[in-house]
């Protein structure tokens, strides 16, 4: 067991922490204020290798192990106060391009996965509906086959990235006489008939990236489109949510060491009476709050991590980094707030983002309670 | 150690009552456990934990089809078909 990170290791976490914050934090806080995604930001992180980095050389990936990956994602939050660009590129990794690589043809991965890669293309994953959130089998969205076709029709709500999507990953019932099998998983490109984007939505945190409905009127696409089998597409969502659990969260972990750097520094200048606030136990407390939890999630996560590089199931350990680190990403925030007091509150300081864009965590990749009921299951309940 | 199909289906059918079925009634070895509402997707993942751990194999998700995981049967074929013993 080695708790340490090799040479290699910290040389990567280093360049991901200076390629933030170089090049991904100029003009955040009008971006936020505006809902504006970054191409720039989008571009940097795609020259640098982020979209790719778990994918293989064959496919101008990185083609780094889960462990590196997680170090990179940790240096980039650490790094990055584009937040939601970081959700983006994740959704990117996680939601379109692992999919491909696990269950896609060769043709398909052959089609899609330079682009994605490379940044050229942007991928979304399609699943929430309107009427059904963490239920998947109220899904009303279904593709009919028809003379070697199929045709979409339904609509989807909450999807990140779609109004600058290129790929997007779509779920749908194939058969809805079937329960778990009846759900099937299709590729299908920006511009297709019958595919319609709608308005951006606009959101309390994570703004800089966008999110909107999607919607399939007689969308018709070739069958070479579904990705795995017919009738699989639990497997591949299931696959999807657990690499997601695992991963989408190692960018909270750095922005929870970040926030913490900035408290110890903070503490130590600012005064109350004739000492600086780090004097008093009630400030040191939330510190070690915040060291305790920024620990534990690394550990969480790496151990996660580490079972995907030796390709064993994780479904517990992801659902238990996913929950753990989203709340106590937004405990940390609260701490950070009321440690810098009033100033804390306010928007210059950028605490209030992050607190914003902390409280998404407790809700997408499968809500905080959703997390404690497969956590309960696996627990043999 | 190789196990037989009727150890294999006992234990199976054992973890589908006791986990799915709150302990009673009868599972028929072709009863359909996703259309019967016996296994929702929350009971998938749990029940692929079960083989997992119980039947001491590893499962690539690739690999896996919802199908043959869709009764007692089926589920029986799929364990012995990984451990080689088929």
């Amino acid at each position: 067991m080695d708790f340490s990170l090799d040479t290699n290791q910290q040389g990567l976490k280093k360049a991901a922490i200076e390629l933030a914050e170089k090049k991904l934090n100029e003009g955040i806080a009008e971006r936020d204020r505006k809902g504006e995604f970054s191409y720039e930001g989008w571009k940097a992180c795609a020259d640098f290798g982020l979209q790719g980095m778990m994918m293989p050389k064959k496919y101008g990936g990185m083609e780094l192990s889960t462990l590196d990956a997680i170090v990179i994602l940790e240096g980039i939050g650490f790094g990055c106060k584009d937040n939601g660009l970081i959700f983006s590129v994740n959704s990117h990794i996680l939601g379109c391009e692992i999919p491909l690589l696990h269950f896609g043809t060769e043709e398909q991965k052959e089609k899609y996965l330079p682009g994605l890669c490379d940044g050229s293309l942007i991928g979304a994953t399609a699943m929430t509906e309107a009427e059904g959130g963490s239920d998947i089998f109220g899904i009303k969205t279904c593709a009919v086959k028809s003379d070697g076709f199929y045709i979409l029709k339904g609509s989807k709500t909450f999807i990140t990235n779609a109004p600058v999507a290129d790929v997007f990953l779509i779920y749908a019932k194939t058969d809805t006489s079937k329960k778990l099998s009846g759900l099937s998983c299709f590729i299908v490109e920006k511009g297709t008939p019958g595919l319609t984007v709608g308005k951006p939505i606009e959101k309390m945190g994570l703004r800089t990236s966008p999110m909107s409905e999607v919607f399939f009127d007689n969308c018709k696409i070739r069958k070479e489109s579904l990705l795995g089998d017919e009738g699989n597409g639990l497997v591949v969502f299931g696959d999807s949510m657990e690499w997601e659990r695992i991963f989408i969260l190692a960018s909270c972990v750095g922005i929870m060491d970040r926030l913490l750097a900035q408290a110890v520094k903070y503490t130590a200048i600012r005064k109350s009476g004739n000492n600086t606030i780090n004097k008093y136990q009630a400030i040191m407390h939330k510190i070690a709050d915040m060291k305790l939890r920024v620990e534990i999630s690394r550990l969480l996560i790496q151990k996660a991590a580490w079972l995907k590089m030796h390709s064993k199931s994780a479904q517990m350990e992801a659902s238990m980094a996913k929950l753990y680190i989203s709340e106590n990403c937004v405990k940390s925030c609260r701490d950070m707030i009321q440690i810098f007091g009033g100033y804390g509150y306010m928007v210059e300081y950028e605490l209030e983002r992050e607190m914003r864009d902390a409280l998404a965590s407790t809700i997408y990749s499968g809500t905080s309670e959703i997390q404690k009921n497969i956590i309960a299951a696996l627990s043999g309940l | 150690m190789a196990e037989n199909i009727d150890e294999v289906k006992k234990k199976v059918k054992e973890f589908i009552i006791q986990d799915f079925m709150f302990g009673k009634g009868e599972l028929k070895d072709e009863e359909l456990l996703f259309e019967s509402g016996i296994i929702d997707s929350l009971g998938f993942i749990k029940l692929l934990s079960f083989i997992e751990k119980t039947f001491n194999i590893s499962f690539n998700m690739s690999e896996i089809v919802i199908e043959k995981l869709n009764t007692v049967n089926s589920i029986v074929n799929t364990i012995l078909s990984k451990k080689g013993t088929t």
